[in-house]
C-alpha cells in the first residue's frame, strides 16, 4: 500500500512537469509560429496555466485545429486501434521469449539457441521502419499472404462498440461478422509481428541470461541432486528469480514500443494515435499536441506504474520491507 | 589501475590503454566490429571521389535499372538506379556520409551539454542536483523520437533540424546516465580521501573522477551513436529530415517507400547499409565494455 502511495506521488509530481512543459512548448511555438515578440508578464503567464490546468481537469484537452473535435474524445477513439497492437506484441514477446530461453536452458548451444542468439543481436541493429517494409515485401506484395494497410477491407461495414475491431466484429450482427473477423485478423498479423521483434529479442536475451546464472548456482545444484524435476526447477525457482531484471528494464522497453508503434502504425497506415500524432506535428496543431503529449505522458507513466507494481508483486523481498 | 612485478623485481604501473587493448584485441567479434566501423568511416571520406555519379543527376532513359548482378541490370549503375534515374551507388555514398556525419555531430552535441550539466550539478549544490534530476526525469518520459518531433514541428523539416532536435532529446539520456555514474563514485573512499587531502576541484574532477567515469562515457557514446543513426534515418524516412534532394539512407527508403513494386532494390540496399554499419557499432561498443569490466576475463 504504501509503495503505491509513493508511486502514486512520484507520477503526480511527474505529471506536474510535463504540463509545465507542455504549456511551455504549446507558448513558446505559438509565439514562434505567429512571429509574436514574448510580451506576457510572469504573473499573466502563471495564471493562463492555472487556467488551463482547470480545463485538463473539466476534460477539456483542447481542440483539433482542422475539424474542431475534442482532443480527448478523438484520443480515446484511437487509443483501441494502437492498444490492438501493443498488447499482443508485449504479450506474444513474453510468451515466446520465455519459451525460447527456456528452451535455450534445456538444449544449451542447439539450432534454436545459436539461432534465436544470433537473430536476436542481428534485431537489434535494424531500424523498425525498414523492418516493416522488408516483411511488407516479402509477406504482403511478395507471397500475398496479408493486406499492405488498413484495418479492416472497406466491403465489411462494422459499427465501432468498443474499439477492438477484433472484438467489434464478433459484437456485430451482420452475416459475414465471423468473415470480417478473420479479415480483422488478417490485417493484424503483419504490424505485430514486426512490432513483436524488438521486445521479443530483449525479453529473451535477458530471461536467457539471467536463468543461465542461476542455473549455474549453488542452490540449483542442491536441488538437482535431491532429484527435483525439471519442470518444477524451471518454473517455481530459476523463471520466478530470473524476471525481476527483465521487468525492471521494461519502461525503457515501453518508450521503445511506442517509439515503434508510432512509426509501424504510419508504415501500415493504421488508424491509431502515432499515425494521428505525425498528422498533428505536419499540421503543426500545437493546442492540439499539447493535449495529446499529455495523454501521451499519462499512457506511459500508467503502463511504467503496472511494471513496477507487477515487480512488486512478484518479489518477496520487496513486499516484506 | 592494476600493477605488475617486472624481470628486475620492481614494482610497475600498467598502462591502462595497453590493458584495454589487450582485452580487446583478444574479442574477436569486437576486432570484426571496429574492421567494419573503420572501413566505413573509411569508404564516407572518401566518397566524393568514389561517388561515380552527381547524385541528383537524372538519367532520364534509366530510370529503375536494377542492380548489375540482376538481368537487365547495368554495369555502370553497380547498385542500380531509383525512381527518378539517380544512381543508388552514389547516393548511398554521400548520403551515408551525410547519416553518419550528422550522428556523430549529435552525439558530441548533447554530449558536451549532458556531460557537463552531469558533472557540474553532482558535484556542486544539492537543491541544484535535484531540480535537474528531476526536469531531466520529466522530459525522460517521452521517448526521443516524440521530443525530436515536437521540436521539428516547432523550427520546421531538414535535415540539420532534425540533427539539431535529435541531439536536444539525447541530452537527458547522457545525464542521467553521466550523473549515475558519478554519484557512485563520489562517495566512494578514494574520492571522499582524495578531497579531505584539500586536492582542487580541477585536480578532483580531471585526475580523480575522470579516469574512473571515462569508462562509462566511452560506452554511453558509442552506444549513443548507433541510436542516433537510426534516429535521423527514421526522421528522414517519416519525412521530417533530409528532403528528397539530400540524399540521406531513411529519406531514401522514404522515397523508395511507395515503389517497392517497381524497385524493391532501391530499398534494400539503404536499409543494409544502416544495418551494417549500426551492427559494427554494436559490435564495438559491446567489446569496449567488456574490455573495461575486468572482471569478465
Amino acid at each position: 500500500m504504501k509503495f503505491l502511495l509513493k508511486k502514486l506521488a512520484f507520477f503526480f509530481l511527474l505529471m506536474v512537469g510535463v504540463s509545465v512543459t507542455a504549456f511551455i512548448f504549446s507558448n513558446y511555438a505559438l509565439n514562434h509560429a505567429h512571429n509574436t515578440v514574448h510580451s506576457q508578464t510572469f504573473w499573466n503567464e502563471s495564471l493562463q496555466y492555472f487556467r488551463f490546468i482547470l480545463e485538463l481537469f473539466q476534460g477539456h484537452f483542447g481542440v483539433v485545429r482542422h475539424d474542431g473535435s475534442a482532443v480527448l474524445e478523438t484520443f480515446l477513439l484511437k487509443l483501441p486501434a494502437s492498444l490492438e497492437l501493443i498488447i499482443p506484441a508485449i504479450l506474444l514477446a513474453w510468451v515466446l521469449g520465455t519459451f525460447l530461453a527456456i528452451n535455450a536452458i534445456l538444449r544449451p548451444g542447439g539450432h534454436v539457441d545459436s539461432m534465436t542468439q544470433i537473430l536476436g543481436d542481428a534485431m537489434n541493429s535494424i531500424p523498425v521502419f525498414w523492418l516493416g517494409l522488408i516483411l511488407l515485401m516479402i509477406f504482403a506484395t511478395g507471397l500475398e499472404l496479408f493486406p499492405v494497410s488498413g484495418r479492416l477491407d472497406y466491403i465489411y461495414e462494422i459499427k465501432p462498440v468498443t474499439g477492438f475491431m477484433l472484438i467489434d466484429t464478433l459484437l456485430s450482427s451482420k452475416s459475414y461478422s465471423g468473415e470480417a473477423f478473420f479479415n480483422a485478423l488478417n490485417h493484424l498479423i503483419l504490424p505485430v509481428m514486426t512490432l513483436t521483434i524488438i521486445p521479443l529479442s530483449y525479453v529473451n536475451l535477458q530471461l536467457r541470461n539471467g536463468m543461465k546464472e542461476i542455473h549455474n548456482s549453488a542452490y540449483i545444484r542442491a536441488a538437482r541432486s535431491r532429484g527435483m524435476s525439471r519442470s518444477r526447477l524451471i518454473w517455481r525457482h530459476s523463471f520466478p528469480n530470473a524476471i525481476k531484471p527483465v521487468l525492471d528494464g521494461m519502461s525503457l522497453q515501453f518508450s521503445v514500443l511506442i517509439t515503434s508503434t508510432i512509426i509501424i502504425e504510419y508504415l501500415f497506415s493504421w488508424p491509431g494515435i502515432g499515425h494521428w500524432f505525425l498528422l498533428l506535428i505536419k499540421q503543426q496543431d500545437f493546442l492540439a499536441l499539447r493535449g495529446v503529449v499529455i495523454l501521451i505522458a499519462v499512457i506511459i507513466l500508467i503502463a511504467n506504474i503496472a511494471t513496477d507494481l507487477l515487480n512488486y508483486l512478484t518479489n518477496p523481498k520487496l513486499r516484506r520491507e | 589501475m592494476s600493477h605488475y612485478i617486472d624481470r628486475f623485481g620492481e614494482l610497475k604501473l600498467i598502462n591502462p590503454f595497453r590493458e584495454f587493448w589487450y582485452r580487446y584485441e583478444n574479442h574477436p567479434s569486437a576486432l570484426f566490429g571496429l574492421l567494419i566501423f573503420s572501413m566505413i568511416i573509411l569508404l564516407f571520406l572518401l566518397s566524393p571521389i568514389l561517388a561515380p555519379y552527381d547524385v541528383n543527376h537524372q538519367f532520364k532513359d534509366h530510370i529503375m535499372v536494377p542492380p548489375s548482378w540482376l538481368s537487365g541490370g547495368e554495369i555502370n549503375f553497380l547498385l542500380g538506379t531509383d525512381e527518378l534515374g539517380r544512381d543508388i551507388f552514389s547516393r548511398l555514398l554521400i548520403g551515408g556520409a551525410t547519416t553518419i556525419s550528422g550522428a556523430f555531430l549529435a552525439v558530441f552535441m548533447a554530449a558536451i551539454v549532458g556531460i557537463s550539466l552531469a558533472i557540474f550539478t553532482t558535484l556542486t549544490g544539492s537543491w541544484l542536483n535535484r531540480i535537474t534530476i528531476y526536469i531531466f526525469d520529466v522530459l525522460l518520459t517521452f521517448p526521443i523520437l516524440i521530443i525530436a518531433l515536437l521540436i521539428i514541428s516547432i523550427i520546421g523539416k531538414s535535415l540539420h533540424h532534425s540533427i539539431l532536435a535529435i541531439s536536444i532529446a539525447m541530452i537527458p539520456h547522457f545525464y542521467k546516465s553521466l550523473s549515475n555514474a558519478i554519484s557512485l563514485e563520489i562517495n566512494k573512499p578514494y574520492y571522499i580521501a582524495a578531497k579531505l587531502d584539500g586536492a582542487s576541484g580541477f585536480t578532483l574532477l580531471f585526475s580523480v573522477l575522470m579516469p574512473n567515469i571515462l569508462g562509462a562515457i566511452i560506452i554511453h557514446l558509442s552506444l549513443s551513436l548507433s541510436t542516433a543513426i537510426i534516429e535521423i534515418a527514421t526522421l528522414g524516412f517519416l519525412g521530417f529530415g533530409a528532403q528528397s534532394l539530400q540524399p540521406e539512407w531513411g529519406a531514401m527508403i522514404g522515397n523508395a517507400r511507395s515503389f517497392i513494386f517497381q524497385a524493391p532494390w532501391s530499398v534494400w540496399v539503404p536499409g543494409i547499409a544502416i544495418f551494417i554499419s549500426v551492427l559494427a557499432i554494436h559490435l564495438v561498443s559491446n567489446g569496449i565494455k567488456d574490455s573495461l569490466s575486468k572482471d569478465k576475463y
